[in-house]
């Protein structure tokens, strides 16, 4: 035992900040099935601050078979209470509350129980009617919710965020910003005072790439009129100049710095104003808006405006960033982060220096008018948190991004199906498209209208299969038809899809539960530390043929 | 109390395992299938960390009531995050009689058996008492020896055809590192195997040592000078202990004052902890994922409920969810499965020592530990025992023609596959330009 933190594995990957953000959390449950309690059980393992589980049964034999928060000694007492109690005693930090009531019941008689206070919620097999009107005082209140479903081999994770403000998005590749198409004064300065022709071997072979191409860029652009290059015939060029700038030397190995530098030299016309776009569409944003931020990505037919609520630090923070670009010719704030590279300790750690020292300068800009902006809006200057959320925004600037899922609402009343079946011409194999997610997309989607008709699902206990199969089957070419797309799933959907359906008869299997709690409580740690990306909106697990698929309808 | 898996296995279905693109039966819904899995079927579980405790779970709430599990670790304190059967108060504890006891406590209706010790350890018999397989493991080591003591369970005649089908045990196997995992299954002698794919997993990334050394730039660099130059020299008698935090506190020491001489930062605790150990990130959500797709495969093979996944499937957590699922193919001469025999082609006057080099490490096709040769009329190079070690010790600094004929099979034996299991590579004298 090397440490006494049980929580090293995970900080390795969402860090210090993410972490509080998790401790500082109340998650509300609603169903305590095995869906909801295997997502709960992963919130409260990584150190979420508060749980609530909100269940109105009680616990049964048939829970002991698929619930791994019952003990046969719970039989008959409130399953809220029960599983909370073995929920609670995986993790001594966090806090536990449960509430025995039916969710459709609090759901229905007292609509505004989820904006009090919780900062994620999770329905777990929730009747349709009842996620309904649940989704949408989630979207009225911007409250975010996970909406979980297993059912007999189906898994179901819906995510419904009206606006989620991301700034650690930590993509797979870092996009390091090292301005050699726009060099800073000591940038420029340091590639001058590199004397490559007057260097040792050994020097030579050990300049940072970053000097060597900052110096070769601007040799070139002197010689082109001030222009970078530009055409296909200009950048070969220039590369065949840079590797044509390698010593060899006696001992023949070939200068890796000089490699890396050929490699590299895209960056010496790569324009640093250029952002990825989702951190310029909330740059762009919050110019427009710097005290109201937008909703989401999409509105809601129909649905109620989010109350107005001040910015958050982060949204002025971006505001204020959007007027540094403004003032610095579009150029962004330096983040100072510089990838490593075959330099010598010196040289490495003086670039080093360069850089965080300009990032410095560019934030302490930023922290200027960030502090205005909040002294105009507040009158106090910035708190600790908040001049560390400014830090945290210029380190980031090209990872921020809004997320923002379609509503629940509008999924329901228009679903985009022509779009997600498109995944349905992807493949001629019958037999994949016969098990194609969004298949049992639709096939779901029946099961619910065909529940919302009869109060039963189909294929419940002491159900006529057949029977039922046949109304499944009548409701699945309905809900194609309605939804515009029956052309995109003739000859895919048959009558075996709602005969599977009504064999399922909703069961609850627990491997299946766990695939949904996992992947679910995955995504409400993306949403609580609010890094990384969410999904957008439903993932499908099918697990006939192991096969998932994100599906945005 | 599986009135939930009764639905599945008592109710007809268009999508049984006869349907899929890997049917492994056919599927008949009955009452018997349910009570196979209650009271048959025997189940290994290899591994008790973060997949190990979910499969357990997932596996005792499938209805599966005869379960054994393997795992050779004790409990620290960094397992807590994930490895849900655990608490404070086990830490120290083997971690297979620790799951197995509160399996045991909550869900009465299984038993499962706990074995402490190292899969090596078990032999064919042992491993031919289940009927299923499903592993949870961190390393790829004892994948491929578990993969190939399965394969060689399952006996071929000599076209290669499986001669008793009760002697195929279905492994299914999980990984995972942060975000992402996989799951797949293996039907010895039908699917690819775990050898099939040793190619996606590469080995561990290391520094060179003369940027460790020298030229020294990140924090990196200078833990790893503190741990494979500097231990060295101040305990030449005593390797790293990497759970002690006397010696892990010595190495940050002296990595933080080299670091301070170069005026690099970011030298802390974790980050020498997490270069040393090679720590992986582990959360409980990707554990769950892929430990419940493998156990809801292994319900699926047992009962021929419904289609397999065939073969592989890969999940990834971190942007969006991405998952893929793809047949992983046979590797056409693969040492474990193909019947095709490897040609290796080599120079003739390449030592045998410098050939059985060529096998070893990271970088090699094979990848293998301690290798010993023979062909079919005499041992070229044996490693027990010791006085065929001394006999043979001689044949490694003499040229292959010396020893073997041109087109010669020999056969490899090497720790990281079970005593019975060996491999057959043909040797090809190339002229010495060519080589």
């Amino acid at each position: 035992m090397a440490t006494d933190n049980k929580y090293d594995r995970q900080l390795r990957l969402w860090g210090a900040n993410g972490q509080r953000a998790l401790a500082e959390s109340h998650v509300l449950l609603l169903g305590a099935g095995p869906a909801g309690t295997e997502t709960l059980k992963n919130l409260v393992l990584p150190g979420v601050g508060r749980f609530t589980v909100v269940d109105g049964a009680t616990v049964s034999e048939a829970d002991l078979g698929n619930n791994f928060f019952v003990r046969p000694e719970d039989v008959g007492r409130p399953r809220a209470a029960a599983t909370a109690e073995l929920l609670k005693e995986l993790n001594p930090d966090v806090e536990g509350f449960h509430r025995v009531a039916r969710p459709e019941e609090v759901v229905a008689a007292e609509p505004d129980f989820v904006a009090s206070g919780f900062s994620l919620v999770i329905a777990a097999q929730l009747e349709p009617a009842a996620l309904q009107a649940l989704g949408e005082r989630c979207w009225a209140n911007n409250v975010p919710l996970i909406a979980i479903r297993a059912y007999g081999l189906l898994g179901v994770v819906r995510l419904q965020v009206r606006r989620l403000e991301v700034v650690e998005s930590k993509p797979d590749n870092v996009a390091w910003d090292l301005r050699l198409a726009a060099p800073f004064p000591e940038l420029e300065a340091a590639a001058d005072a590199l004397d490559l022709d007057g260097m040792a071997d050994a020097d030579h072979a050990h300049a940072p790439y970053v000097l060597v191409l900052a110096k070769l860029a601007k040799a070139w652009r002197v010689s082109h009129g001030g222009a970078s290059p530009k055409t296909r015939a200009e950048k070969d060029e220039f590369r065949a100049l840079v590797a044509g700038a390698a010593r060899e030397l006696p001992s023949k190995v070939p200068e890796m710095n000089f490699e890396e530098a050929s490699n590299e030299a895209y960056r010496c016309w790569a324009d640093p104003r250029e952002l990825p776009w989702e951190a310029q569409a909330w740059i762009d944003d919050a110019r427009a808006a710097p005290d109201a931020p937008s909703e989401g990505r999409r509105g809601s037919v129909g649905s109620e405006a989010a109350p107005a609520a001040p910015p958050s630090a982060t949204h002025v923070a971006v505001a204020s960033v959007a007027a540094f670009m403004d003032a610095h010719g579009g150029l962004p704030p330096l983040s100072g982060a510089v990838p490593d590279m075959h330099a010598d300790t010196a040289s490495f750690v003086a670039l080093q220096k360069l850089y965080a020292a300009r990032a410095d300068a560019d934030r302490a800009a930023c922290l200027a008018i960030f502090a205005a902006k909040l002294a105009e809006a507040t009158g106090a200057p910035p708190t600790a948190d908040e001049a560390a959320a400014l830090a945290l925004v210029c380190k980031h600037v090209r990872d921020v991004k809004l997320v923002a899922t379609r509503s629940l609402a509008d999924e329901l009343a228009a679903p985009n199906l022509g779009e997600a079946a498109t995944a349905l011409f992807e493949t001629d194999d019958a037999r994949e498209k016969a098990q194609a997610p969004v298949v049992w997309y639709a096939a779901l989607r029946a099961a619910d209208r065909f529940f919302v008709k009869r109060g039963a699902w189909p294929g419940a206990d002491g159900a006529d299969l057949a029977a039922d199969a046949a109304a499944v089957a009548d409701e699945l070419r309905a809900f194609v038809t309605e939804a515009d797309c029956a052309d995109a799933f003739d000859g895919v959907l048959s009558e075996a899809h709602a005969k599977e359906i009504a064999r399922f008869g909703a069961a609850e299997l627990h491997a299946i539960a766990a695939v949904v709690g996992g992947v679910a409580s995955q995504e409400a740690v993306k949403v609580l530390a609010k890094q990384y990306t969410p999904i957008d909106h439903t993932y499908l697990f099918n697990g006939i043929a192991a096969t998932a698929a994100i599906i945005d309808v | 109390m599986y009135s939930n898996v009764d639905k599945l296995l008592t109710r007809p279905t268009s999508f049984g395992s006869e349907t899929g693109s890997l049917a492994v039966g056919e599927f008949e819904a009955s009452p018997e299938v349910r009570d196979f899995v209650t009271s048959e079927c025997k189940v290994l579980v290899v591994g008790a960390g973060g997949l190990g405790c979910e499969i357990l779970k997932d596996l005792a709430l499938s209805g599966f009531a005869d379960i054994h599990v393997i795992d050779m670790d004790t409990i620290d304190v960094s397992n807590l995050n994930r490895q849900f059967l655990f608490r404070a108060k086990d830490v120290g504890s083997p971690k297979a009689t620790t799951a197995a006891a509160f399996i045991n406590a909550r869900c009465p209706k299984t038993t499962v058996t706990a074995h402490v010790g190292k899969v090596q350890e078990k032999d064919g018999d042992f491993y031919a008492q289940f009927n299923v397989v499903c592993s949870g493991l961190d390393n790829v080591e004892a994948r491929r020896w578990l993969n190939s003591m399965l394969v060689s369970l399952a006996e071929v005649d000599d076209d290669g055809n499986v001669v008793d089908p009760s002697q195929i045990i279905p492994m299914v196997d999980g990984g995972t590192e942060g975000f992402r995992g996989q799951a797949r299954v293996i039907i010895p002698r039908f699917t690819s195997c775990f050898e099939c794919s040793l190619d996606s997993f590469p080995p561990q990334k290391t520094y060179p040592m003369c940027t460790i050394a020298e030229t020294p730039r990140l924090p990196e660099h200078c833990i790893s000078y503190a741990q494979l130059v500097e231990w060295p020299k101040a305990f030449p008698d005593k390797s790293v202990d990497t759970d002690s935090p006397e010696d892990m506190t010595w190495i940050f020491q002296v990595a933080e004052a080299r670091a301070r001489k170069f005026d690099i930062e970011g030298v802390t605790y974790m980050k020498t902890m997490g270069v040393v150990k090679n720590i992986i990130p582990a959360v409980a959500s990707t554990n769950a994922v892929v430990s419940a797709v493998c156990v809801n495969e292994v319900f699926k093979l047992m009962t021929l409920c419904s289609q397999s996944l065939n073969t592989y499937m890969m999940y990834m957590g971190n942007h969006g969810v991405y998952t893929h699922t793809f047949e992983y193919k046979k590797k056409d001469d693969c040492p474990i499965t193909s019947a095709r025999v490897r040609t290796l082609a080599v120079a003739p006057t390449m030592l045998l020592g410098t050939l059985i080099e060529s096998m070893c490490g990271p970088d090699s096709d094979l990848r293998l530990k301690a290798p010993s040769l023979t062909t079919a009329s005499q041992s070229l190079y044996m490693r027990k025992p010791k006085a065929l070690e001394a006999a043979t010790r001689a044949n490694l600094g003499k040229p292959l023609s010396e020893l073997v004929a041109d087109d010669d099979e020999i056969t490899v034996t090497d720790a990281i596959f079970p005593g019975d299991v060996s491999l057959t590579l043909k040797l090809s004298f190339e002229c010495e330009e060519a080589a």
